[in-house]
């Protein structure tokens, strides 16, 4: 099967290493979710697999692959062409270019049945996508250009996506709209990498979680053992049950030091 | 009167040729953020060959082979030299075309010479009467030829999947490779879209009423650059207007020159800087330009 797994990736930005020693693995037709603070390294590892670090003049050690074939030192285009399309961080819709354009961007590499099918896929996901396909991408909201974003992904047909905080200030009812679609592309069979600040969601979409601390993998485990794991829940989830006295405890001393 | 429509006419013409060299400019740019300054010498390279061969092949295959070796050049630029460069900035890419530049041009001067050499077109000097306006017709020629070329072109950058990927490369490269577009392809058709259109420009720069192709033809390109620059480096529609700006700027001001003399001889060569550097006054990124747009 078509499983995605990196082992032992170290990144480096010039002398600043970002990664190391990273191992996770998306099986087929699953969600992950990788968890972590800014900085962590969420970001530094979704760029190993798509084969955008060298925009950032970053460098990767170790090994990535998808099923046999190996993602590791492929341009962003050859791991497209692979079946791996990510959406990035912040949306980055072609403000400038029409909705429809976009997707249209999103589907080159396919022949033109192919695309026409697969955007009339996205706009069955989407509808406010038909709707609004002469209008500038710019002028969309954040929810439409999330949408945006992701049917532009999903024209490439891909068999596994990344997503980089996909619901990153969107009003929570459109974030839920976002998680919703979601688990509606991976009940059809897409694998999702979920790399997400917001713990809570992410753990409720995913099967299987990994929690990155300055650039290694700290915590990892099932969805839910992870939701039950005292650590996360103090650390990220914001509920700090018996712990909490302890921690004013610690606290308390500095503050009045 | 007379002379205003004439001057009108042939500053139309001779803005549309620059609006062609302007155009392959800013394609270059939008593809790959390299502002080339070897386009001149591109430029030279396809008139040469179109001059060199005409005698042999006769003018139409002459002026096939030459769009076809210019647009090769270019794309040997990219592919040979700005795509292994590996530097941080696209200043230094810039600067590393000016050598390119001085490389293909000091040797394509050496081989023309002191020569005038004649590119073979067929409308030779042949004039049109319209009412008392008297105008040649190798500038309706290259005033129509332009017109579809330039139409040809914004047709193919909005409908077509080149243009489409051209456009979103050139908004976002990063997210443009994300979505599986090939930057290497899109940075080399680019190159040879411009090489192709170049040779073309260099053709109507060398026919009637000038001489024909000397050593100095790609001085008359550099008028160019102010064409792509006054509209804005990063707009098709900016190249047009600034051709056409530059074009009946300059014939304007050569043909009134004798009213001018104040200004000196020859201000028809310097107005189209004058005009440049009045536009970059009011509005620095062009008449059509991009401002730099800070991300939120």
């Amino acid at each position: 099967m078509t499983d995605l797994t990196v082992s032992d990736l170290a990144v480096n930005y010039g002398p600043v290493r970002a990664l190391s020693g990273l191992s996770l693995r998306v099986p087929a037709g699953s969600i992950v979710a990788v968890l972590g603070a800014n900085g962590a390294g969420k970001t530094t590892l979704l760029r190993a697999v798509s084969g955008t670090l060298r925009f950032h003049r970053g460098l990767a050690r170790g090994m990535i692959t998808f099923g046999e074939a190996r993602l590791s030192g492929l341009s962003a285009a050859a791991v497209v062409g692979r079946g791996i399309v990510q959406v990035p961080e912040g949306r980055r819709v072609f403000a400038r270019m029409t909705v429809e354009e976009n997707l249209r961007a999103g589907g080159l590499g396919r022949s033109r049945k192919d695309a026409h099918r697969a955007r009339d896929q996205v706009h069955e996901l989407f509808p406010v996508l038909r709707e609004r396909a002469g209008q500038r991408a710019g002028l969309l909201s954040g929810g439409e250009q999330q949408m945006l974003a992701i049917g532009r992904a999903l024209m490439a047909d891909p068999a596994a996506l990344l997503l980089d905080e996909p619901t990153l200030g969107l009003a929570p009812l459109v974030a839920a709209r976002i998680v919703e679609t979601i688990k509606e592309i991976n009940a059809r069979g897409t694998s999702v990498l979920l790399v997400e600040q917001n713990v809570a969601m992410a753990l409720s979409l995913a099967s299987y979680a990994y929690v990155l601390e300055v650039g290694e993998v700290a915590l990892e485990g099932t969805a839910a053992e992870l939701a039950a794991s005292d650590e996360v829940r103090r650390r990220y989830l914001g509920i700090a049950d018996a712990v909490e006295g302890q921690l004013v405890a610690r606290t308390l001393p500095r503050w009045s030091a | 009167m007379i002379t205003f429509l004439e001057l009108l006419v042939n500053g139309i013409s001779i803005g549309a040729v620059y609006a062609l060299i302007a155009l392959g400019f800013v394609v270059i740019f939008k593809a790959t953020e390299v502002v080339n300054f070897a386009h001149a010498s591109l430029l030279l390279a396809g008139g040469y060959l179109v001059a060199r061969l005409h005698p042999y092949v006769g003018f139409w295959a002459a002026l096939l082979i030459g769009i076809a070796a210019a647009a090769v050049i270019g794309a040997l630029i990219e592919f040979l030299i700005i795509r292994r460069a590996n530097v941080a900035s696209h200043s230094v890419l810039a600067i590393v075309t000016i050598g390119v530049d001085i490389v293909l041009t000091t040797e394509l001067t050496r081989q023309i010479g002191t020569e005038v050499l004649a590119v073979g077109d067929p409308w030779a000097d042949s004039v049109v009467r319209i009412g008392g306006v008297t105008i040649a017709e190798t500038r309706i020629v290259a005033l129509v030829t332009a017109t579809l070329l330039i139409s040809a072109f914004l047709l193919a950058f909005k409908y077509t999947g080149w243009g489409v990927a051209m456009r979103a490369t050139a908004e976002d490269a990063e997210t443009a490779a994300l979505m599986g577009i090939r930057l290497g392809r899109v940075s080399l058709s680019a190159w040879a879209v411009a090489g192709g259109l170049a040779a073309v420009a260099a053709v109507f720069l060398c026919v009637f009423p000038t001489p024909g192709l000397d050593r100095s033809t790609s001085l008359a390109a550099i008028k160019a650059f102010p064409a792509a620059i006054l509209g804005g480096l990063d707009s098709t529609t900016g190249a047009l207007v600034g051709g056409l700006v530059v074009g009946v700027t300059e014939a304007m001001m050569s043909g009134y020159q004798n009213d001018l003399a104040f200004l000196g001889r020859g201000i028809g060569d310097v107005a189209p800087f004058l005009v440049m550097i009045v536009i970059l006054l009011i509005r620095p990124a062009g008449l059509f330009g991009t401002k730099e747009l800070a991300r939120v």
